[in-house]
């Protein structure tokens, strides 16, 4: 969350969008806090919204990209400009994307993600 | 003969559950990462535990037999090594020290096995004598099932006074006298569910206070979550 969290201030392109996502992270803070105050570590029932997973068959393309966001090693750079053109071509992402820093990209990702989901 | 694999085995698993307890306690404790000793014990032990029902006694080869004792009892002192290791770790009191009752000598057991051990493998050629104050080496030969018990060194010493001798080993006695010692693991495990049960309950129902923003939300779980449980718990959540 704290990364996420990094990609916002208030000239972003989709804060709208962000501030709707940022509202059902709520959720998962209550989760957190909630099993922190019982000492109990559970799967989150809010997970799949913290790490969206939809259907789709262009998953591997928008996990390559997170994980360069996530490890920005110069070895990967070429795989992320790769995957971002392709789902840039299958009109997956708008173009407005390639716009952004890897902190807004990722925010953007994630409320993409967890939207299609 | 074979010691009891599961015990290593639920031994791993408490050490590896209790929502990473003994792994956050650990990794820092009084200034030094004895996660690490724990680890590497644990490890070692269940190589040991489970490697040395393959040890070939029968071996057609007389040398590969020899070396074969030596591997069998280098296998029993790691395992012992290990349990003492964890007992230190831990600060759970190692209980058998000064303890006689196995190879019934006068020396300790634990003494003895070294000298076993010194005889049987690891220093044959370059041996001292068991009491301290004597000057006196001694020089072994291999080792051979042919004689006395389950497998015999002849001892010779640089002593011109000093004949020979044999010494001999019986693998159920060595079995049992590692047997005693790896049930230390017993004791370890509950002391440590006992000292996560404890934890716990010092943790539980303790109120976290809430943010004003979401960012601060989320620093505040941080902090909470790191009290509790490190690195671990909930901390690849709030940081992502």
């Amino acid at each position: 969350m704290n990364h996420l969290l990094k990609g916002y201030h208030s000239n972003l392109s989709f804060k709208v969008e962000a501030m709707m996502y940022f509202l059902g992270l709520t959720k998962v803070i209550e989760e957190i806090r909630s099993n922190l105050e019982k000492m109990e570590i559970n799967e989150l029932q809010t997970y799949n919204f913290l790490h969206p997973s939809p259907a789709t068959d262009l998953n591997y393309f928008y996990s390559k990209i997170l994980e360069y966001l996530k490890n920005p090693l110069e070895i990967n750079r070429r795989k992320y400009d790769l995957n971002i053109s392709i789902l840039i071509e299958e009109g997956e992402l708008p173009e407005e994307v390639l716009e952004l820093n890897s902190e807004e990209l990722n925010l953007f990702l994630n409320i993409h993600l967890a939207r299609i989901s | 003969m074979y010691l009891d694999s599961n015990l290593i085995t639920r031994f791993r698993n408490v050490m590896l559950g209790n929502n990473s307890y003994v792994i956050n306690m650990y990794k820092n404790h009084e200034g030094k990462n004895k996660w690490n000793v724990i680890c590497s014990a644990m490890d070692w032990i269940e190589v040991s535990v489970n490697g040395i029902q393959y040890i070939d006694f029968k071996h057609p080869s007389q040398h590969m037999r020899s070396l074969n004792v030596m591997q069998f009892i280098c296998a029993l002192d790691i395992i012992i090594e290990g349990i003492k290791q964890l007992c230190r770790v831990f600060q759970i009191k190692y209980l058998y020290t000064n303890n006689k009752e196995i190879f019934q000598t006068e020396w300790s057991d634990d003494i003895y096995f070294k000298h076993i051990r010194a005889a049987f493998g690891t220093h044959p050629v370059n041996l001292k004598d068991l009491n301290p104050s004597s000057e006196i080496k001694y020089y072994a030969s291999w080792s051979t099932d042919k004689m006395g018990k389950d497998f015999t060194v002849i001892m010779y010493s640089n002593s011109l006074e000093i004949e020979s001798y044999e010494m001999n080993i019986e693998i159920e006695e060595l079995f049992a006298y590692t047997e005693k010692r790896y049930r230390l693991l017993e004791k370890i495990i509950v002391e440590i569910n006992k000292r996560y049960k404890d934890f716990r309950a010092e943790k539980k129902n303790i109120e976290i206070r809430k943010g004003k923003t979401l960012n601060e939300e989320v620093q505040i779980l941080l902090e909470e979550n790191k009290k509790r449980y490190g690195k671990y718990g909930y901390h690849m959540e709030l940081k992502k």
